[in-house]
């Protein structure tokens, strides 16, 4: 690696401080945050031919993700962007109508005992 | 309490659960989601640097130079609908602000617990009864750490006698497993009590968790020990070494505070340990007439009691009312059974508050 690059080294960290990327915003616009395991998707099948013109490259890469549904946790992951800046990038994107999040629970409720079943087979058989 | 986002209506759905894992700093929680998640966990392993010092104590964990500043989160895909997803709390004071969102909508948490700072995890159990959380906790079985039976901690813990507490190896893939089962399970059995309600008006888990009698009127100055090893019969009638005062010099170096009923749980540094092994009498050892129900397995083959082949890592789960040893005055009565005796009652957490 030429000497110059070296502040561009994975390990250096974010060149760009990670609230830059959301204009200095540490919650979503629209006041709801989004759940660990919320789970987000495409709206449109088709989202990946869209007019991505207007989209930052973390949005882009994030819309990549979501072409099958995934966690909010999943997205933070791939991304290796902080949680709080991935809130708000999601919560921009569903207000823009390219993502959405599907139906959950409200906190009150329980998994179906069917569900939990399913989960602890799943374990025994890990 | 729910945590499926999703219904999984549908093909492809998915239905996210996630499982907090808390315990005391240091207590392995980075080790045991990395146990059993498939994708490399977010750790976000810092050194220890000297502004830690103070903050993050490292009272026997001294070999300990890294800390995990970010949560922890793993992964275990259950089918292609179901996924279960694991995130470690932050095991530092200043981090808890971070609890309240990571238990928002968990099925349950495991709680680690170190034996040699057993008061660490204090603030887990009171953090989850009073957010009626199910959970279960698991000893975790460091190689250098006194061997204590579950049903001691049980009662250090002042835990409901419904809640599983077993035995477990962080590292150990079959170990973390069955941890996990267990709190299933847990989840599971507790449901019926869910829907109905909590099982106690939240006043009363305010002022003494579970079914224990609250023992505020109990001087509460060694509440935050286990019994020192070298007291405790059943683990000097085995060939465990007997694990030196040095284990126990993190919680013991403080005096405890003078009488002072623990104002707030959360803030405050362990009061310390007590004196303990003399003057408050535990069952002698002499003729260790508990041994037997009490046993613990030595270290290396801990796998003893009830033993499950599937479980690489050893395990004992010890169903809470099973084990009650029978009667011999001797003997602490029943853990979970209400229990009057001060000196007992002086090895309790201090309930929550």
């Amino acid at each position: 690696m030429p000497p110059d690059d070296k502040w561009t080294d994975r390990n250096a960290g974010p060149v760009v401080r990670p609230y830059a990327l959301t204009g200095g915003r540490t919650a979503p616009t629209d006041g709801e945050i989004l759940d660990l395991i919320a789970i987000v998707a495409t709206t449109d099948p088709a989202e990946r031919d869209g007019d991505w013109i207007d989209l930052s490259p973390e949005d882009r890469s994030i819309l990549g993700l979501c072409h099958r549904p995934v966690t909010v946790t999943d997205v933070a992951s791939a991304t290796l962007l902080p949680l709080g800046v991935i809130r708000v990038l999601l919560a921009d994107l569903i207000a823009r109508g390219r993502l959405s999040v599907l139906p959950q629970r409200r906190s009150g409720d329980q998994p179906s005992t069917e569900l939990l079943k399913e989960v602890l087979h799943g374990l025994r058989a890990l | 309490m729910g945590s499926a986002p999703s219904d999984g209506s549908g093909d492809g759905l998915l239905a996210a659960f996630k499982i907090v894992v808390a315990g005391g700093f240091g207590a392995g929680k980075t080790t045991l989601v990395g146990a059993v998640s498939e994708v490399r966990p977010l750790r976000t392993e810092e050194t220890l640097s000297s502004g830690s010092i103070g903050l993050d104590d490292l009272g026997g964990v001294a070999n300990k130079t890294t800390t995990t500043v970010a949560m922890d989160f793993g992964r275990i895909t259950i089918s292609s609908r179901l996924v279960l997803y694991l995130f470690g709390t932050p095991g530092q004071e200043r981090f808890w602000f971070m609890w309240d969102e990571l238990s928002y909508g968990a099925l349950g948490a495991v709680i680690l617990a170190d034996t040699r700072r057993l008061d660490d995890c204090f603030p887990s159990v009171d953090y989850f009864e009073k957010c009626h959380l199910p959970f279960i906790v698991a000893i975790n079985c460091f190689d250098d750490s006194p061997r204590y039976d579950p049903e001691d901690v049980r009662v250090a813990l002042d835990l409901d006698p419904r809640v599983p507490v077993m035995l477990c190896d962080a590292r150990q893939l079959g170990s973390v497993k069955q941890v996990l089962v267990t709190l299933v399970e847990h989840v599971l059995a507790s449901r019926p009590l869910l829907l109905q309600g909590p099982a106690d008006p939240p006043a009363t888990i305010a002022a003494g968790p579970g079914t224990m009698p609250p023992p505020a009127e109990v001087p509460q100055a060694g509440s935050h020990a286990l019994p020192p090893p070298a007291g405790v019969p059943h683990t000097g009638s085995h060939a465990l070494p007997p694990p030196a005062g040095a284990a126990h010099t993190g919680p013991q170096e403080l005096p405890p505070p003078p009488g002072a009923p623990q104002a707030d749980p959360y803030s405050m540094p362990p009061p310390a340990g007590m004196p303990l092994a003399g003057s408050h009498a535990l069952p002698p050892s002499a003729g260790a007439p508990q041994a037997g129900p009490y046993a613990m397995p030595p270290p290396a083959a801990m796998p003893q009691a009830g033993p499950d082949p599937m479980l690489p890592g050893g395990l004992q789960v010890m169903p809470p009312p099973a084990s009650a040893p029978e009667a011999d005055p001797d003997l602490p009565p029943p853990p979970g059974m209400p229990d009057d005796d001060p000196v007992r009652a002086g090895l309790r957490r201090t309930p929550g508050n």
